[in-house]
């Protein structure tokens, strides 16, 4: 069996605007109000800052992948550079270039320079362009 | 094919402008679900963004056996309910009843005299005041105008418990309004 207030709801739910008691016209303010939207607005450009957020997060995620897939790379190169030199017997040999083992100074001598010059080559050049 | 299905297959298919405008038709549900449980406005904004991160990210595995507003809208329901219990702030599932009743009803008169219109932005606020799951069902069933069943599915209780809770919502709520138009023929 329904309850006297459980008749209210119904009948006020049904549109039933007559009843004019204190419990219904309670009702029926409480049912209009019920109606209104929660006081919570979104700012006009939310769906853009979830797409930019997606975007993101989809970037990074594709960043990571390729550090993956450049790490299995390096790894599996790693792995077959092992295996071929145990399958092959391989022993390292200058071969032709022998003959530098004779000029280690001078090998490191040029080493020096070369590095110095690309030093100093970066220095002008930036130097140049901040001009 | 219906528009829902459609909808999906495009932003599955990579199109973002579809995506944009699934968020377009859903950020008022979101917004609802999302605020009336969370009362921290600096929280609501962002916990709408992450429930959109997380129907994008689910989407493929949505299999249509529900219309997608309420598959959004129970993602919505969950991912506030897991803040609240991350923030440890008490969802009040389980409170004592009668004692919740007379402490509401009593607490907080109002002295001055309102017209009946400015007694339901009154109302608005002791909606606010109710615990989280009564205001959840509430919100679902009049702003959002869903059914027993579709609630019942979104915070995973029975449909018999969804109707309990919308009734002594509202009759908490009236009693409290019926107190100050009493109150009010008294003056």
């Amino acid at each position: 069996m329904k309850t006297l207030d459980e008749k209210l709801q119904e009948s006020i739910e049904r549109g039933d605007l007559n009843l004019t008691d204190l419990d219904s016209r309670a009702y029926k303010i409480v049912f209009g109000a019920l109606k209104k939207d929660p006081d919570i607005a979104l700012k006009t450009q939310f769906a853009d800052s979830v797409i930019k957020k997606i975007m993101s997060v989809k970037e990074r995620h594709a960043v990571r992948m390729n550090y993956l897939w450049l790490s299995a790379g390096v790894f599996v190169l790693f792995v077959t550079a092992i295996i071929t030199i145990i399958l092959t017997n391989f022993r390292p040999a200058l071969g032709a270039f022998q003959f530098i083992v004779n000029y280690g100074g001078l090998l490191i001598v040029a080493g020096f320079l070369i590095g110095f010059f690309q030093w100093i080559d970066k220095k002008v050049l930036v130097h140049k362009s901040v001009i | 094919m219906t528009e829902d299905e459609a909808l999906v297959s495009r932003i599955l298919a990579g199109d973002m402008e579809s995506f944009r405008r699934l968020i377009k038709q859903h950020e008022r549900l979101v917004a609802h679900m999302v605020g009336r449980i969370v009362k921290n406005t600096e929280d609501q904004e962002e916990l709408c963004q992450d429930v959109f991160l997380k129907v994008y990210d689910k989407l493929k595995t949505f299999s249509f056996q529900s219309k997608l507003s309420t598959w959004i809208a129970t993602i919505a329901y969950r991912h506030a309910i897991n803040h609240l219990r991350k923030k440890r702030i008490p969802i009040n599932g389980q409170v004592e009843w009668e004692d919740f009743k007379e402490r509401f009803i009593d607490d907080g008169n109002l002295e001055e005299e309102l017209a009946d219109k400015d007694l339901e932005e009154h109302v608005m606020i002791y909606i606010n005041q109710l615990p989280i799951h009564y205001r959840a069902v509430l919100t679902m069933y009049h702003v959002e105008g869903m059914n027993y069943q579709e609630i019942g599915k979104i915070t995973d209780m029975p449909e018999g418990t969804v109707k309990n809770y919308l009734f002594r919502a509202r009759n908490l709520l009236k009693e409290k309004v019926k107190k100050y138009l009493s109150t009010e023929k008294c003056r």
